[in-house]
């Protein structure tokens, strides 16, 4: 058996609220800590999938293509011994790279050397389907015993030989199933599609502006996958009778609501997936709808768990007090007001991105105005760079800006996929 | 199984698995609920049913306070620790305690101001040992009964105190060496730190610059309730 990492949960809220009200927020921080997590024969089992584009735009430049075959080699030599693992070639079909028969193997000497040489063989040529190489991915990995499964998805392009639907199915079907990373490199790749590969499959998305940077990002999305102890992970919730469930949403490392994603395990619980889990820090935004007491009293709003194959491995407790003292009730928690601007920032990229698609220029400038006077005011540096290739901010206070007629595609597509990360309060 | 001061049975012994009311606390606020006739919804969840609601459980033929009353007619029933005769600690600002402690102490007393509005706050009494202190992330504190603000005694140490149970049923409390002490039933001296002292019910234990924990037997608490 291996050492389950220790959880930790801290509640930041304020529990105090004026007579009447019926709202409580909290922000969940769930850390975890082990002292020997490198254990590595005795590890949980892994398995790992790498779908790497091979269609035809990848000869352009010809780096793009040598610098994933280079990253995915390296990804390669990353993977602990006895880790079942396998590569897919996607164009506007999926195929097996390494193993040739549609399974996964142990890592080994031997393997190892026999996909490396697999993958250095690839040649671009074909279209961009990625439903159907997450679908095959998914088969690969059904019915696996490992306990921590993970898929690295790489395009350089836009899904143009599958309909849209055909992505949404396929993302459906296998939600639970994997944790998939996906990454966009070079400047043809949608934002808005790598978000949704991410978001259903519990991973991060990311768009890489030089292929240079590939194999740096393969190995340290891999390494990441290998500190994984605990595969399917679920937020358990318990709420009183008569509340609703009004957000619950990961606010840090990014922005992933999973409020829609709820499954009923009784009447007053509900378990929300999380992912797996490593040796990491996460933060959950939290907000309970509940009937509202007498001043004075004090109500369990909510039970928040952690579980792991029907484990509890902590427990936290977000609390309603009512009081009509507006000096205790006034205050919001700096934990839940600072979520609620990243929050505001990430809505307000993607609005005004999806009015600049759309030709609405002034509602894209209001909405990314917005945007760059939030990240300016909550410090976001790496926002406001972002921001800064698209529009040209004329008073950042007031968040008056003009659109750049100079900006370039990708340079939106960054802003879109990064537009969920978040930074934690400082101080 | 315990229930709650609304009746509910539940597993949980701190908040009710129904409606989250603390287990232990005077169901002052549930007494005071209106007597529930039984055709106008419940007013736990709003649920129109028979005699008990179909959603939370509540019995429309009593009201909550009688249902407490009904459980401490029967004594042998379990409460939320598990025991008959469970202890229960409510911790409060007492504003003579500060007078007391500015008088004493002005060089801590006098910069610490007593909240206008403290809440007091309700501990169930269980196990074998029971912190009492504020809780520190850093230092990986965790109290059980735990002070932490707001409103914040800032004279209470993270590790202020051990409330230790007797063989016979009852409880001592032991100073852990805390940076300003702690006082009994108004004493002037501090107890000895790391020398248990036996408590009886009722016992009041001052820490910090305002606070103040009462001891209570929950089955002579429940005795006191009207019926």
């Amino acid at each position: 058996m291996t050492d389950q990492p220790a959880f930790q949960a801290e509640v930041h809220q304020n529990r105090y609220l004026p007579p009447g009200a019926t709202v409580v927020d909290a922000v969940l921080t769930v850390t975890t800590s082990s002292a020997d997590q490198r254990t590595t024969a005795a590890g949980p089992g892994a398995a790992q999938v790498i779908m790497i584009d091979c269609s035809g735009s990848m000869a352009n430049p010809p780096s793009k293509m040598d610098e994933a075959k280079k990253a995915t080699i390296t990804a390669i030599d990353t993977l602990r011994d006895g880790v079942a693992f396998a590569i897919i070639a996607g164009r506007h079909n999926a195929e097996m790279v390494y193993p040739p028969a549609g399974t996964l193997v142990p890592a080994t000497g031997q393997t190892r050397a026999e996909a490396q040489h697999a993958v250095s063989q690839l040649i671009a040529g074909g279209g961009t389907a990625l439903g159907t190489w997450l679908q095959l991915a998914g088969t690969l990995f059904a019915g696996h015993p490992a306990e921590v499964k993970h898929a690295i998805m790489l395009t350089d392009g836009r899904n143009e030989h599958e309909a849209p639907e055909q992505l949404a199915a396929v993302l459906r079907s296998c939600e639970g199933g994997f944790v998939c990373d996906a990454r966009g490199v070079g400047d043809g790749w949608s934002g808005t599609e790598l978000r949704a590969v991410a978001s259903a499959l519990l991973g991060t998305a990311d768009g890489l502006a030089f292929p240079s940077e590939l194999v740096a990002d393969f190995k340290l999305m891999t390494e990441t996958a290998m500190g994984k102890t605990l595969g399917e992970v679920t937020l358990r919730l318990w709420t009183p009778a008569g509340s609703t469930v009004r957000i619950v949403k990961q606010a840090f490392p990014h922005l992933e609501d999973l409020t829609g994603r709820g499954t009923e395990v009784s009447a007053r619980i509900g378990d929300y997936p999380v992912g797996a889990w490593g040796i990491e820090s996460r933060d959950y935004h939290l907000s309970i709808a509940l009937p509202a007491g007498a001043v004075g009293e004090e109500r369990l709003a909510a039970r928040v768990s952690i579980v792991s194959r029907d484990q509890a491995l902590l427990e936290a407790r977000v609390f309603a007090t009512w009081t009509d003292d507006h000096a205790l009730s006034a205050a919001i928690d700096p934990w839940v007001a600072h979520y609620s601007g990243q929050e505001e920032l990430a809505t307000a990229i993607q609005q005004g991105l999806a009015a600049r698609e759309a030709g609405d220029i002034n509602t894209a400038a209001a909405m990314l105005g917005r945007a760059a006077q939030l990240a300016a005011e909550t410090g976001r540096e790496d926002t406001a760079a972002l921001l800064g290739r698209l529009v040209e901010v004329i008073d950042i206070r007031s968040g008056d800006v003009r659109l750049r007629q100079d900006a370039v595609g990708v340079d939106a597509e960054m802003a879109n996929v990064r537009s969920v990360r978040t930074i934690r309060i400082t101080g | 199984m315990p229930s709650c001061p609304r009746g509910h049975d539940t597993v949980a012994t701190d908040y009710c698995d129904e409606c989250g009311s603390p287990i232990g606390v005077p169901a002052s606020h549930a007494a005071a609920s209106p007597a529930w006739t039984g055709d106008e919804p419940c007013p736990e969840c709003g649920t129109r049913s028979g005699r008990f609601c179909e959603a939370c459980g509540r019995d429309r033929g009593e009201t909550a306070g009688t249902s407490e009353a009904r459980a401490a007619s029967a004594p042998d029933m379990p409460t939320a620790t598990g025991t008959p005769n469970g202890w229960l600690i409510v911790a409060w600002a007492n504003r003579d305690y500060h007078a007391h402690m500015r008088a004493k102490a002005p060089q801590f007393a006098e910069v610490v101001d007593i909240p206008d509005t403290a809440p007091k706050r309700h501990f169930v009494l269980n196990g074998s040992q029971l912190l009492i202190g504020r809780r520190s992330q850093s230092r990986g504190i965790e109290p059980d009964i735990d002070l932490t603000g707001p409103p914040e005694d800032p004279g209470i140490s993270h590790t202020h105190a051990l409330l230790v149970a007797n063989q016979d049923g009852g409880w001592s409390l032991v100073d852990i060496q805390s940076a300003n002490g702690t006082y009994l039933n108004g004493q002037d001296k501090p107890i000895e730190a790391n020398q248990p002292v036996p408590l009886t019910d009722g016992d009041q234990i001052h820490l910090g610059a305002w606070t103040t924990l009462t001891l209570r037997s929950r089955s002579k608490k429940r005795q006191r309730l009207p019926r």
